[in-house]
C-alpha cells in the first residue's frame, strides 16, 4: 500500500537500462516556474518531504533537493535578468526550459542516468511541464487535461515493463529445462546470458539489441530438449545438429527469427559467424565451459581458443571487460546461483549434470 | 454498385455542407493549413492499432487542434480539408479501394465541418472552453459514428452492434484527447507549430513504447509456442492434454465472466502448466503400470523441479500449487502462506483433473464423462473449487459435448493394454497411481 502511494504518486516508470524515473518531476518543475521564489522553495520542501517516504529515499531526496534548489535559483535568475520574451506563452516555454534543464541535469548526475535510455522521457517530462505550466495559468481543469500525456506515458511504459519482465522470466524458465534434465550444466544459459549482455553493452549495442542477445544466449542450448533423452544418448551430440535443431525450434514459431539466426550461428564448429553479436554468444558460452572445467585463467585461455576472426574480437573485448570489471564472473555466478538453487531443490536432491553429456 | 451510390451521395453531402456551413467563409492562412495537412497525413500513416481501452488517437487530436487553430479565419473550409485528409491511408490507397477511400474522406470531411460549425457557434455564444470542446467533440463523434456505422455496414457487412461495441470503450479517451487537442490548437496562435510538437512528442514516444510492448507480446507468445513444440516432440499425449486443458480452462473462464486480458493470462498459464514434464525422462512419462520406488522418486524430484521452474515466472506462480498435485486442494489452505490463491489455479486444476480422467493414459483407460463429472462433484468443495466445477459441467453440457470413454479425440496405442480402473486426477499420472497404490 505504502509503496503504491509513494511510487504511483510520483508516476514512476521503469527505464530500459534499469532504474526508474518519476514523471511527477514535471509537476514540481511547473510548480517552481509558476510560483514566486518563496512559494517555489516551499514546493521544493514539500516535494523533499514526499520523497523522504519513498522506498529509495536517499537518492530521491538528493535529486529533489538538489534539482529543486537549482531550479528555484534558475527561476529567480531568469526573472531578474529580464530577457524573457514579451509573448506570455513563449516566455513560459523558455522559463520551463531553463528550470527543467537545471532540474533534469541534477537528476542525471545524482542517478547517473544512462542518457540513451532516458532522453525520450526527459523530452516527455519537459513537454508535459510546459503544457502544465501554461494550462495552470488559465484554469485548474485545463491543468488536469494537460497531465494526460504524462498518464499515457506512464501507462505505456508500465505495460512495456510488465511484458519485458514476463518475457525474461519465461525464457529463463525455458532455458532451465535442458539443465534440469541433466543435458547441460545447471545455470549455463543464465551465466552465458550475463556475460553476453555485459559484452554486448560494452561493444555499444543499443538496449534492444542487448536484450535480444541476452535472450539468444539464454536459449542457445534449447535444442537439447527435443534432441535426446539423457538415458539413450551414447556420445556427445553433433554441434551442427544441435545448432540446427535449436534454431529450427525457435524459427518455426515464426516470430523469433532474429534470435533463431543468432542461435544457429552461436554453437561451436559452426560456419564462421558474420555477425559480432552471434560471436558474442558463442564466445560467452565457451567462456562458461572453461570456467566450468576449472581452467585457471579462463579469460586469457578464451583468446587462445579463438585465434582469428570475429570471435577473436569478441574474446578480446570480453578479456578487456574482465580486466575492468573483475566481478563479472561473480555477477554471473550470483545470477545463476539463485536459479540453480530453485531448480535443484535442496542440495540432497540436486540434479547433477554428467560432464560426458556436456557438448555444446 | 451500392458502394458507388453511397460514395457519390457522400461527395454531394460534403459539397452541400461546405456551402451551407458558413456563408462567406474565408480560406485559412496557407502556411497554417499546410502545416495541419502535413501533420494529419503523418499522424494517420504512423497509426498503431492499440487495444481499445487506451486508444491514443493522434489524428482526432490533430483535427481538434486544427479547428481551434483555424478559429477566426477559414474555420469551416480548413476543417473540411484537414478532415478529408484524415480519411487517407496508405493501405486503402495501395489496395485501390476507391469507394472506401471516397466514403472515408467525405465522412471525415463532414464530421470536420459539423464540428467546426459547432465550435464557431459556441465561440460566438461565448461558451466556456470546456463546454465548447465538449460540444465540438460530441458533434464530431456523433457525425463520425452516425456516418461510419452505415458505411461499415454497406462496405464490409459488419453487424451494427459489433461496430458500436468496438467504439464505445474509446469514448472517454476521445474526450480527453479532444480537450488536449483544442488546448494545443489555441496555443498555436501564440507559439506556432512548437505548440503542437509539445503535445505530439510525448504521445509519439508513448506510442513507440506501446508498439515495442506489442512486439514483445508477440515474442512472448512465440516463446510459449517453443515450449509447446518441444513438448510435442517429446510426448504427443502431453501436448494434446495441454491443449485440451487450455480449452476447458477457457470455457470455465468465459463462464465465470473473465475479462479479455484475464482470459489471455489464463490461456498462457494453462498452456505452460505442464512445463516440468519436459524435464521428466520419456520412458517414465509413458510407463505402463506401476513405477518402481526409484523411478517414483525420480519423478517426484522432477515434479519438484517443475514447481520451482513455474515459480520463476510471475504469471505462472499460481500454477505451482496445481503442479504440486495434492497441494492444489481447494480446502488445502492458502497458497504459499500469502492469502488466497487466484481462481486461475483452481480452474487449471479442475481442467487438468477432468482431462486426466476422460483420456486414456498408459496406466488407465479413459473413464465415461458422467463418471468424471460425478468425481468432480464428489470432491467439489474439498479438492476442487465448487464454482469452477459447476462452470465446467455447465459449459460442457450446454454445448452438448461428449468426452471420455468412446469419445476420445486421440486413441493412443500402447504395447501393454492399460487397465480400466482407478480415478487418477492430476497432471503427472505416474505419481497419482503410485500415491493411490501407497
Amino acid at each position: 500500500m505504502r509503496r503504491a502511494v509513494t511510487t504511483d504518486a510520483w508516476l514512476e516508470v521503469d527505464l530500459l537500462g534499469g532504474g526508474r524515473l518519476p514523471l511527477g518531476y514535471a509537476v514540481l518543475v511547473a510548480g517552481i516556474v509558476l510560483l514566486e521564489p518563496a512559494g517555489a522553495m516551499l514546493a521544493t520542501a514539500a516535494a523533499v518531504a514526499l520523497a523522504s517516504v519513498h522506498p529509495e529515499r536517499w537518492k530521491m531526496v538528493r535529486t529533489v533537493a538538489m534539482g529543486g534548489s537549482l531550479g528555484c535559483a534558475g527561476s529567480w535568475a531568469y526573472g531578474t535578468v529580464g530577457l524573457s520574451p514579451s509573448e506570455p506563452d513563449l516566455a513560459m516555454l523558455v522559463h520551463v526550459a531553463v528550470v527543467g534543464a537545471l532540474f533534469l541535469s541534477a537528476d542525471a548526475i545524482v542517478e547517473r542516468r544512462h542518457l540513451r535510455s532516458v532522453a525520450p522521457l526527459y523530452l516527455t517530462l519537459w513537454c508535459a511541464a510546459t503544457l502544465l505550466a501554461i494550462a495552470s495559468r488559465q484554469s485548474a481543469a485545463l491543468a488536469l487535461v494537460a497531465a494526460v500525456p504524462l498518464l499515457v506515458t506512464k501507462y505505456s511504459y508500465g505495460r512495456f515493463a510488465d511484458i519485458r519482465r514476463t518475457y525474461a522470466q519465461t525464457t529463463r524458465a525455458l532455458s532451465l529445462l535442458p539443465e534440469v534434465a541433466g543435458l547441460t550444466p545447471l545455470g549455463h544459459g543464465e551465466r552465458t546470458a550475463v556475460y553476453a549482455a555485459a559484452l554486448a553493452n560494452d561493444l555499444g549495442f543499443d538496449l534492444h539489441a542487448v536484450d535480444r542477445i541476452a535472450t539468444a544466449a539464454r536459449l542457445h542450448h534449447i535444442g537439447h530438449i527435443s534432441l535426446h533423452e539423457p538415458e539413450v544418448r551414447k556420445g556427445p551430440l553433433d554441434g551442427d545438429e544441435l545448432r540446427r535443431v535449436s534454431g529450427e525450434l525457435l524459427r518455426e514459431t515464426g516470430f523469433l527469427d532474429d534470435v533463431a539466426a543468432l542461435v544457429e550461428q552461436c554453437q561451436d564448429q559452426g560456419p564462421p559467424a558474420s555477425e559480432l553479436d552471434a560471436a558474442a554468444v558463442r564466445v560467452c558460452s565457451h567462456l562458461d565451459d572453461l570456467l566450468e572445467a576449472g581452467v585457471g585463467d579462463a579469460f586469457a585461455a578464451l583468446v587462445g581458443h579463438h585465434p582469428s576472426g570475429v570471435e577473436r574480437t569478441a574474446a578480446i573485448a570480453l578479456l578487456g571487460l574482465h580486466d575492468r570489471y573483475p566481478e563479472l564472473v561473480d555477477d554471473a555466478r550470483a545470477a545463476s546461483r539463485i536459479l540453480t538453487l530453485v531448480a535443484a531443490g535442496d542440495a540432497g536432491h540436486g540434479v547433477e549434470a554428467d560432464p560426458s553429456h556436456d557438448c555444446r | 454498385m451500392l458502394a458507388a451510390a453511397y460514395a457519390s451521395a457522400a461527395i454531394g453531402a460534403v459539397a452541400v455542407a461546405v456551402v451551407a456551413g458558413r456563408p462567406g467563409d474565408d480560406w485559412p492562412a496557407p502556411l497554417t493549413l499546410a502545416f495541419f495537412v502535413a501533420l494529419i497525413l503523418w499522424a494517420k500513416q504512423g497509426a498503431v492499432l492499440l487495444p481499445s481501452n487506451i486508444d491514443v488517437s493522434p489524428s482526432f487530436m490533430v483535427v481538434m487542434a486544427a479547428i481551434a487553430a483555424f478559429d477566426g479565419r477559414g474555420l469551416v473550409l480548413g476543417a473540411a480539408v484537414v478532415g478529408c485528409c484524415s480519411g487517407l491511408t496508405l493501405t486503402t490507397l495501395r489496395e485501390r479501394r476507391i469507394a472506401a477511400l471516397v466514403v472515408n474522406c467525405s465522412q471525415y470531411a463532414l464530421s470536420g465541418i459539423g464540428a467546426a460549425a459547432t465550435y464557431g457557434f459556441a465561440a460566438e455564444q461565448e461558451v466556456p472552453t470546456i463546454a465548447r470542446v465538449l460540444a465540438t467533440g460530441i458533434a464530431f463523434g456523433a457525425l463520425n459514428v452516425g456516418l461510419v456505422l452505415p458505411a461499415t455496414r454497406v462496405l464490409s457487412g459488419t453487424a451494427w452492434r459489433r461496430v458500436w461495441a468496438d467504439m464505445r470503450p474509446a469514448l472517454a479517451n476521445y474526450l480527453a484527447f479532444g480537450l488536449l487537442g483544442t488546448f494545443v490548437g489555441q496555443l498555436y496562435s501564440t507559439l506556432g507549430p512548437l505548440a503542437v510538437l509539445l503535445l505530439l512528442a510525448p504521445v509519439v514516444i508513448a506510442r513507440q513504447t506501446f508498439s515495442s510492448f506489442l512486439e514483445l507480446s508477440i515474442a512472448h507468445e512465440a516463446t510459449i509456442r517453443v515450449f509447446l513444440r518441444a513438448i510435442e516432440a517429446k510426448d504427443t499425449y502431453t501436448a494434446r492434454h495441454t491443449q485440451r486443458v487450455c480449452r476447458y480452462s477457457l470455457l470455465m473462464g468465459e463462464r465465470l465472466g473473465f475479462s479479455h486480458q484475464r482470459l489471455e493470462h489464463l490461456r498462457q498459464s494453462a498452456l505452460m502448466h505442464d512445463i516440468g514434464k519436459l524435464a521428466v525422462p520419456k520412458h517414465l512419462l509413458n510407463k505402463p503400470g506401476k513405477l518402481t520406488d526409484d523411478e517414483f522418486e525420480r519423478v517426484q524430484r522432477h515434479a519438484h523441479v517443475c514447481i520451482d521452474i513455474l515459480g520463476l515466472v510471475d504469471f505462472l506462480k499460481p500454477m505451482t500449487a496445481a503442479a504440486a498435485g495434492h497441494h492444489a486442494r481447494f480446502d488445502g489452505g492458502g497458497y504459499g502462506g500469502t492469502g488466497e490463491r487466484p481462481l486461475e489455479a483452481y480452474i487449471v486444476a479442475v481442467a487438468d483433473a477432468f482431462d486426466a480422467m476422460t483420456s486414456t493414459r498408459s496406466y488407465r483407460r479413459a473413464l465415461p464423462m458422467e463418471v468424471a463429472f460425478g468425481e468432480l462433484q464428489n470432491k467439489s468443495g474439498s479438492q476442487f473449487h465448487p464454482e469452477c466445477v459447476t462452470a465446467l459441467i455447465d459449459a460442457i453440457t450446454e454445448r452438448g459435448e461428449h468426452h471420455g470413454m468412446g469419445h476420445e479425440d486421440d486413441i493412443v496405442e500402447f504395447d501393454v493394454a492399460p487397465p480400466s480402473a482407478g480415478v487418477g486426477s492430476a497432471g503427472l499420472g505416474d505419481r497419482v497411481l503410485a500415491e493411490a497404490g501407497a
